[in-house]
């Protein structure tokens, strides 16, 4: 038995499928949501290149779907698992699509669904139907129907006969799935910070204070606004941008002391965008330290010092507010450079908020039976001489599951899991013999 | 359950039950001013004044408070500020004319009791103006 089970389907999982899947090693990647791709697809650009991020996540999700080594199951999740390193049963619970492997991806069933609801892809700023695919480039290109919010009028169906095709089967239901594999790689990202406990930034109640990711969306060429950079409370173009740095990150009231480790460049990355976008905009980022460690990283952040004219400040602001008519924000800082309180006008801000440990991770502990840290992150036997194995021999983790990092450290690590795993059945099945 | 420090709706919501409108603004959880009264004394105007200035700015009826300091500052002192307003706000500034009440006083309105039985002749800061408007309720 050589196989290889892959938990989550963002670029950690895709990494370490296609590298197994190279070796001539099944894999099993089971992907919680309906399509892989995870955080990185939502993405508009990657730091430090200004790469275009799905450009470079799409071929490889198309690789992970074509290659006949590694077989796909989205919308599933792992259940149950027993067994050790080599021969581990895994049970994965096969949520019902409603939609069946015939189907093509054509679309007709959306145009004709009466049902809009916010779309989780585009954070919600922009809408999809009750039968869809999250993004135009998901794998499987198969849509799935939100039982949740259909009112099971069958136009879908209809459209569906229309097309000369039946995929849709409202019948369908759950299964659950036994894989014996060799190992299993765990890559669930990570989740963020919402911030409940900063009422001063006013996330909750001002439409034009956004998080990182919202952002991220808006100024997508893919995104629900087509990549015009406005503001939600008016739909007006907005010009001056405020980045608020370690938003829950870094601080030990709010339980996240940590520094998230990539939002001083994704800032920079946005703010060097906002300015590709809008010449005249102005950008401020309000920072604690600029922790941009990595390899061109300083380079980075100095050509948008310099180049872009991206204004860099020390400090944390202490409140904002928003103008009752015209959604107008003020920020309140100090530069704790000059020790001088000031405001600063903006027509967004975006809060750059704390990666924190996916809620699910608890359960998928309990279930693989391996430790978490206090973070509820996946914790590792050891950060320096084994830091992707887990206290299960066969069960290692790789990407934002146990701690924040960027995406080519994720990558980097996806490959070494996927090189211990195969190292794994090497020994194993010469033991066999 | 307290209210939220940097949201508080507690005030808007029984203003509500009244049948008033009320709107969130920026300088909502701004100051009075009062705690720097007795150490300084220009200051602590400063503040109050910003604070009226800004409510009416926003075109409000009036202002509601449930604490006798803040009443003091906004009501009490609002012709004293309105004396050196230019000065206070070192601009050339027009004098404010922002009705003040207790939240208490909106509700003895609201039950129907008469303004002379809730001591609005009493209160300092052009209350007058807006009695016919409360009267007339809310099909105004």
């Amino acid at each position: 038995m050589n196989s290889v089970m892959v938990i989550g389907g963002g670029i950690s999982g895709i990494q370490a499928s296609l590298d197994l899947a190279d070796r001539g090693i099944k894999v099993y990647l089971v992907e919680r949501s309906t399509s892989i791709g995870g955080t990185m697809a939502q993405l508009d650009k990657t730091f430090p290149t200004l790469d275009c991020s799905i450009c470079i996540l799409g071929p490889k999700m198309v690789e992970v779907d074509q290659n006949p080594n590694i077989e796909l199951l989205t919308y599933s999740e792992v259940t149950k698992v027993d067994g050790a390193a080599g021969n581990f049963r895994v049970t994965v619970h096969r949520k019902p699509r409603y939609v069946g492997e015939s189907c093509n991806g054509c679309g007709e069933c959306a145009k004709t669904c009466p049902i809009e609801v916010p779309n989780e892809y585009d954070e919600g700023l922009g809408t999809r139907k009750a039968i869809y695919v999250p993004f135009p480039q998901a794998i499987p290109l198969r849509y799935t129907i939100d039982r949740d919010v259909c009112v099971e009028c069958y136009r879908c169906v209809e459209a569906c006969t229309g097309q000369g095709n039946d995929a849709i089967d409202f019948n369908m239901t759950a299964e659950d799935v036994e894989l014996n594999v060799s190992a299993i790689i765990v890559a669930t990202g990570m989740d963020r910070y919402i911030p409940w406990n900063l009422g001063e930034y006013g996330y909750f109640q001002y439409p034009n204070v956004l998080d990182a990711l919202e952002f991220e969306r808006l100024i997508c060429a893919s995104g629900p606004t087509g990549g015009n950079l406005v503001r939600p409370f008016d739909g007006k173009p907005a010009h001056k941008i405020v980045f608020v740095q370690c938003v829950g990150s870094r601080s030990q009231r709010l339980g996240v002391p940590y520094c998230s480790s990539v939002c001083c460049m994704y800032a920079t990355k946005e703010a060097i965008l906002v300015r590709e976008h809008d010449p005249d905009s102005v950008v401020t980022i309000f920072y604690i330290d600029l922790k941009v460690f990595g390899q061109g990283f300083q380079d980075f952040v100095d050509r948008a010092r310099d180049q872009w004219g991206v204004e860099y400040i020390r400090g944390r602001p202490g409140e904002v507010r928003e103008h009752p008519y015209t959604g107008d924000l003020t920020v309140w800082y100090e530069d704790t450079d000059t020790g001088i309180v000031s405001k600063k006008e903006a027509d967004l801000v975006v809060l750059c908020t704390a990666m924190i440990a996916r809620p699910g991770n608890t359960k998928l502990a309990e279930i693989l039976g391996v430790e978490l840290d206090e973070y509820k992150f996946f914790k590792v036997k050891d950060p320096l001489s084994s830091p992707v194995e887990t206290n299960v021999p066969g069960i290692y983790v790789c990407g934002c599951c146990h701690g924040p990092r960027d995406i080519p450290e994720s990558v980097a690590e996806a490959s070494g899991t996927a090189a211990m795993a195969a190292e794994l059945i090497e020994v194993t099945s010469k033991e066999d013999r | 359950m307290p209210d939220k420090a940097e949201h508080p709706e507690k005030l808007d919501t029984l203003l509500k039950a009244l049948g008033a409108g009320t709107m969130d603004y920026p300088e909502k959880t701004d100051c009075c001013g009062s705690m720097l009264a007795s150490t300084a004394a220009s200051t602590t105007l400063t503040i109050t004044a910003e604070k009226l200035k800004a409510v009416e700015g926003y075109g409000f009826d009036g202002l509601v408070t449930t604490c006798p300091f803040c009443f003091q500052m906004f009501d009490g002192r609002q012709e004293e500020i309105n004396d050196m307003i230019d000065f206070l706000l070192d601009t050339d500034s027009d004098e404010v004319e922002l009705p003040v009440f207790y939240y208490t006083q909106l509700l003895g309105l609201a039950m129907g009791l008469k303004p002379d039985r809730l001591g609005l002749q009493l209160n300092m800061s052009p209350v007058d103006r807006i009695l016919d408007k409360i009267e007339e309720g809310p099909n105004r």
